[in-house]
């Protein structure tokens, strides 16, 4: 089940701050000369066959790594990720050749439906099989590791037998994806659950960490800072900044993406994100540079 | 707490979708204020997928129009896949038997024009036949060649309203920030042809012949047989301009002169695109 990393683009330079990349922004990513820098994109937004959206996605490519990260694979679904869809993955993955691939812990399709959402699961030894199986089937398909990511959580579910961490940690080792630690995720379900933000990022295994997103939140309309949404239309909030702090003192640096879906700001202020993002790793005195090679022990097999 | 221990994957997918998309339902997860989110979440990324893909009908009929027209065509067409930049196949179906836009019969031709941008928008990259390539066919090979249209082609004739001409007004006006002008409108049928040249899509007004001369092209007919399709439905039309129109527009990319076909970019024949 384990994938045989064919395909992998040969280890590029370091990933240090990225962002997550608009069509209205392809201009300004393109030319862009922060160091390090690495831009991300949601795969199915370029599930085309050409045409301009595309064509400024691989300019931005020629000159800069560019990871892919999935919404639609469903992969806590109980039916694995449709061939049509993997194939879709599979052409965007040559096209590409993205330097990360990434998931989500959720489902999103439902008997032929698809919801554009990441759905929550019950976390079981039923559902921890199947989802083995589909993320050992969606990367033996697409030839790549994927690091899947933690959801928001908004609901109180009845019948887990695993906390998501030793979820995520099982998969990890039946699988051998990798994780993507979405640090504003952490924060809203932390608030929305009721539990213990910093001890929820202080269990993500340092050496399956393979990427970081940080992204705004907003407080719910009708019940307000109790209930958070995981909105990605504002900056990173301090409360976030700071359990990233915790998360690198820990790990060490990693590759980091400024996420913003709405309320698209100049490119100039995400780049202004990510000198805030930056700073949180020199506290102390050291200026680690996140990279996939240095930092992330599953990156051998990648380079 | 919800009890949903013993439920297996399936029946707790099952009862959460018949929740999401049932505004009165109860039980143990509607009843929690986070199940809103994922109710708000999925119904505003269909309705802003739609509203992102067919913006010229957006405008005709206000955001607010709109978007609860939308969020009908979500309940009984979600999206069939997760690249929500195809959504919306059966919008325009669905415009066409939606009770409210009953005074508005124009509007499911709108959306056809949008859904044609975004085919356009989205489809194949190739270059264009040159026009020079037609013009160097020999009298012999003229009828029997055949031409292929681009990729990116789409076209539709328009019987009851201008649509090509309100959809070009509509789109310019985004394009340069303005309001649409659309004062001096002929009310008459039209035909509407995209062409994506790689950076944009272009778009022409043509005639009847124009329409009815690419559909015979797509479907392989020679080039007598698409001229004779075309003077079938407008008996007056001179085709000379007509294919001079469609050439600069790019709405071809392949020529085939009966073993060979003339690949868009090179003098060689393509070898292994036998229709």
């Amino acid at each position: 089940m384990k994938p045989d990393h064919a395909g992998t683009p040969a280890q590029g330079p370091a990933l240090a701050f990225g962002v997550g990349l608009k069509p209205e922004h392809a201009g300004h990513a393109r030319a862009c000369a922060r160091p390090g820098v690495w831009f991300e994109v949601h795969a199915e937004n370029y599930f085309v066959q050409g045409g301009p959206r595309l064509a400024g996605l691989l300019a931005v490519r020629d000159r800069h790594p560019v990871s892919l990260h999935g919404v639609g694979m469903s992969l806590a679904s109980d039916r694995p990720p449709t061939p049509a869809h993997l194939a879709q993955w599979r052409e965007l993955i040559g096209r590409v050749q993205p330097v990360l691939v990434s998931e989500h812990l959720a489902w999103s399709a439902w008997r032929g439906a698809c919801l554009p959402d990441l759905l929550p699961l019950v976390r079981t030894r039923h559902s921890l099989q199947r989802i083995s199986a589909n993320i050992g089937r969606a990367q033996d398909v697409l030839g790549r590791s994927l690091a899947i990511e933690n959801p928001s959580h908004y609901l109180h579910l009845e019948g887990h037998e695993f906390s998501e961490m030793d979820f995520l940690d099982e998969l990890a080792r039946r699988t051998g994806c990798g994780l993507l630690v979405d640090v504003n995720n952490v924060f809203v379900s932390a608030v929305n659950l009721g539990l213990d933000a910093g001890a929820l990022i202080d269990a993500f295994p340092a050496a399956l960490v393979r990427e970081v997103h940080l992204a705004g939140h907003s407080a719910d309309p009708v019940h307000g800072e109790r209930l958070l949404i995981d909105s990605h239309d504002a900056p990173v909030s301090e409360a976030v900044l700071a359990l990233y702090r915790r998360l690198v003192r820990r790990i060490g640096a990693r590759p980091t993406l400024i996420e913003r879906d709405a309320r698209l700001p100049p490119f100039a202020d995400l780049m202004a994100e990510c000198d805030r993002a930056a700073a949180c790793g020199r506290v102390g005195g050291t200026d680690p540079q996140p990279s996939i090679a240095g930092q992330c022990p599953n990156a051998g097999a990648w380079a | 707490m919800p009890e949903c221990r013993g439920l297996g994957v399936n029946d707790f997918q099952h009862e959460f979708v018949r929740a999401l998309f049932d505004p009165d339902a109860g039980g143990p997860l509607a009843a929690q204020p986070g199940f809103q989110v994922y109710r708000n979440t999925v119904m505003a990324g269909c309705v802003d997928a739609l509203q992102a893909n067919f913006p010229t009908v957006c405008e005709f009929v206000g955001p607010d129009w709109f978007r609860g027209a939308a969020r009908c065509h979500v309940q009984r067409h979600p999206p069939d896949q997760p690249a929500l930049v195809h959504y919306g196949k059966d919008f325009a179906d669905f415009l066409a038997g939606f009770e409210p836009a009953g005074a508005m019969p124009w509007l499911a031709d709108l959306a056809r024009a949008d859904r044609m941008h975004l085919e356009a928008l989205f489809s194949a990259d190739e270059a264009p036949l040159p026009a020079s390539r037609v013009a160097s066919l020999q009298p012999d090979q003229l009828a029997g060649a055949r031409l292929r249209p681009h990729p990116s082609a789409r076209w539709a004739w328009f019987d009851a309203a201008p649509i090509a001409t309100l959809w070009q007004r509509h789109h310019e006006a985004r394009e340069t920030g303005a309001g649409p002008d659309l004062g001096d409108v002929l009310w008459q049928a039209e035909g509407l042809l995209l062409v994506c040249d790689g950076s944009a899509v272009r778009s022409w007004t043509v005639g009847r012949a124009a329409i009815e001369f690419l559909s015979a092209c797509a479907a392989r007919q020679t080039l007598a047989e698409a001229a004779g399709a075309a003077l079938a439905l407008e008996p007056d039309a001179d085709l000379a301009p007509v294919m001079r129109l469609l050439l600069q527009a790019g709405a071809f990319a392949g020529l085939d002169v009966g073993h060979s076909r003339l690949a868009g970019t090179s003098a060689c024949a393509a070898p292994s695109e036998n229709p």
